[in-house]
């Protein structure tokens, strides 16, 4: 626990608590001489009081001025959720639709009924963390893994502005591996690819993207939009010349996914129900017992101060008011 | 005898009107008040001449990207709460929105962290079109009005070098002011004269001495700089403009005359003159990013605010007279007793006078 203040010059206004210290403000008192008067140890002790009274006080109120807050802090948590890394496709053919055509009129583009779906995703599960990776030919790292979900939510939402360029899908997932690198494994870790195409990947690639999947045992929810007409991921080409990586992307990287040595599940989903249901099984499947630490915002103090400041007045008010005007 | 003084003692009213300022923070906290927000979308060039290191931090040669990076992340750290900021990368011709505007308070860490993992690598094509990426990006901006954080007060701030690479033909180029409503109201696709205007701010980034931009491997390992023979050295697309200006001009087989070009092209400062010419055109403003320049007064004009009332913290208010008053108390005290006569003397009268008493 961190107490600090926001404005720490503001302190320096706790020299006006030493002004109590000077000499009791009371009414005078018509005794020539407190000489005069017996020395008197509750006299003494109240003088004492007040004064300490009026200088706390003074102090409570410069402290709320300050504005005290005590930092913010972690708390552990258990919840049932995992770390997702949404991985999303930025390609050019993502603004088309799922018949393969520029929308018109009320269609709805591939980019855009997965900005929908995911946003509503995002919304649900409120104990998993996020992070946000957009790929076409580079991979771009956009919200780190993080309890902000409104963050992931404007990142989806980006990702429903017009696309960029090529497919490269190991680069992605490389991109959205190293989001696991710095975060305990105590969480249930999921690598969710949103794409509708594939490209070949090389064999190095392919190599180390094994190697990293079994290293930071990730599952992998591959959510394929596929076109209408296009060649799907269960797909077997008619022709045995066709069956190689370079005409079926997408059967090969399947193919190459299921050597993983992790849990891999494909979705095809050719029309915006699909997805729906695509997301939530990924939904149900996801809800390992997960330890994470939530971030309590700092907590501020100053209403306290002002608490205080209120009853020592209090208290004050009522000295005055039980003054008595002594006449000799 | 003993009589109730309190009730014409100041000195008791100044403690209840404190006591009662006090009580007050808890009644009314927050009090809904005006106040300016911001919204603003930064786009970072990520383009290979970015890579050039002709700033310096504390003797430290930064990039011109890290640079670009800081200035946003320190603009950002400033802005009011309730400001949005969003943040975009431009290579090719394009601006690729990453992040939608977000709050700037309650996503600090996320925004921050965002622009901490912005890196050149993430250039998804090697072309350098500034002027077509402004375009683009103030289209986008116009298109996405109202949707997901972007409003009409949303303003475009594009740091870049304004290195276009490989070298354009103007006479294809789109021209910003096309976008700016009331300009060229003649020109078809012109927005209505009515519509809100799109502020914005293009940022010069780097030195003003051409210096050589480094090359790097695909792993990231620096692999020496562009050469002259490694960049088109002057634009060969289309038909040029002005034939008569090119040396060895046939209009068929070499419409970009016969001899071998060389240039500066390889060599990267910042094009200052090429940005104020965009900048005019699209109506924007334009400043060079000096090491400590700083750019938040820059995007804040009042005309790009837009009024919100938020409900502020007002208890300083009431906690500042709360203790002007109860300070007032003791202090009148001690300057009443200042007034009149040093302490000691009034301690030695004291005491003489107890001794006169004590003789009689």
């Amino acid at each position: 626990m961190n107490i600090g203040v926001d404005m720490p010059v503001v302190l320096l206004a706790l020299v006006l608590a030493l002004l109590p210290w000077w000499r009791q403000p009371l009414a005078d008192s018509e005794a020539a001489s407190l000489a005069m008067l017996p020395a008197d140890r509750v006299s003494v002790l109240l003088d004492w009081a007040l004064r300490a009274l009026a200088s706390l006080a003074i102090a409570a109120l410069v402290f709320a001025l300050a504005r005290p807050f005590i930092g913010a802090q972690r708390v552990e948590k258990v919840a049932r959720g995992a770390h997702i890394v949404l991985t999303l496709d930025r390609s050019l053919s993502m603004d088309q639709t799922f018949a393969g055509r520029n929308p018109r009129g009320g269609d709805a583009s591939k980019s855009e009924t997965a900005r929908r779906l995911l946003s509503a995703f995002i919304d649900e599960r409120e104990h998993d963390l996020f992070g946000v990776v957009a790929f076409s030919t580079r991979p771009m790292a956009v919200v780190p893994l993080s309890d902000d979900r409104v963050a992931a939510r404007a990142a989806v939402e980006a990702a429903a502005t017009p696309g960029l360029a090529f497919t490269n899908v190991a680069e992605g997932l490389f991109m959205a591996l190293s989001y696991f690198s710095e975060r305990r494994a105590s969480a249930s870790r999921a690598i969710v690819l949103i794409s509708d195409g594939a490209a070949e990947i090389d064999f190095r690639s392919a190599e180390r993207l094994r190697a990293q999947f079994a290293t930071y045992d990730a599952s992998l929810y591959w959510i394929f939009l596929r076109t209408a007409g296009s060649p799907g991921l269960f797909d077997k080409p008619k022709d045995a010349r066709n069956d190689n990586a370079k005409a079926m992307p997408e059967r090969y990287l399947h193919k190459f996914f299921q050597t993983l040595q992790v849990p891999y599940t494909p979705y095809e989903a050719d029309n915006p129900a699909a997805l729906a249901q695509a997301i939530a099984d990924i939904d149900r499947l996801e809800t390992q017992p997960l330890v994470y630490s939530e971030r309590i915002p700092r907590w501020d103090l100053s209403g306290w101060a002002y608490g205080a400041a209120a009853v020592l007045l209090l208290v004050g008010v009522f000295a005055k008011a039980a003054e008595r005007r002594l006449a000799v | 005898m003993i009589e109730r003084a309190c009730l014409a003692d100041w000195r008791f009213w100044a403690l209840l009107c404190a006591l009662a300022l006090a009580t007050a923070t808890f009644v009314v906290p927050r009090w809904p008040l005006q106040q300016r927000v911001y919204s603003t979308l930064f786009v970072i060039d990520i383009t290979r001449s970015m890579n050039v290191a002709d700033y310096r931090v504390a003797g430290e040669p930064v990039t011109r990207l890290a640079q670009a990076k800081a200035a946003v992340a320190a603009t950002i750290a400033r802005l009011p709460c309730g400001s949005q900021a969003g943040l975009a990368l431009f290579t090719e011709r394009t601006v690729n929105i990453t992040l939608m505007p977000l709050e700037v308070c309650a996503h600090f860490n996320s925004l921050q962290a965002s622009i901490d993992q912005i890196d050149w690598r993430m250039a998804w094509a090697a072309d350098s079109n500034v002027n077509r990426a402004l375009v683009d990006g103030m289209e986008k901006l116009r298109a996405l009005r109202g949707q997901a954080g972007i409003d009409d007060t949303t303003s475009l701030v594009m740091l870049t070098d304004g290195h276009e690479a490989p070298p354009v033909n103007s006479r294809y180029e789109p021209d910003p002011a096309l976008l700016v409503p009331g300009k060229k109201k003649d020109e078809p696709g012109a927005p209505p004269a009515d519509s809100a205007p799109l502020h914005g701010l293009i940022v010069g980034v780097g030195g003003y001495t051409p210096v050589p931009i480094p090359k790097y491997s695909p792993e990231g390992e620096r692999i020496g700089v562009y050469d002259e023979d490694d960049v088109p050295q002057a634009a060969n697309f289309g038909q040029p403009a002005n034939p008569e200006a090119i040396e060895g001009y046939v209009p068929r087989n070499a419409p970009w005359g016969r001899a071998a070009k060389n240039g500066t092209e390889h060599l990267s400062a910042v094009r200052e003159t090429h940005l104020q010419d965009m900048a005019e055109k699209a109506d924007f403003g334009y400043v060079h990013l000096d090491a400590d320049s700083a750019l938040y007064p820059l995007i804040t004009p009042p005309d790009w605010a837009e009024i919100q009332t938020r409900a502020s913290d007002v208890r300083w208010l009431f906690g500042v007279a709360a203790l002007v008053l109860a300070v007032c108390v003791p202090l009148a005290t001690l300057v009443g007793d200042l007034r009149r006569r040093p302490r000691s003397a009034r301690f030695f009268r004291t005491l003489t006078q107890t001794k006169r008493r004590n003789d009689r």
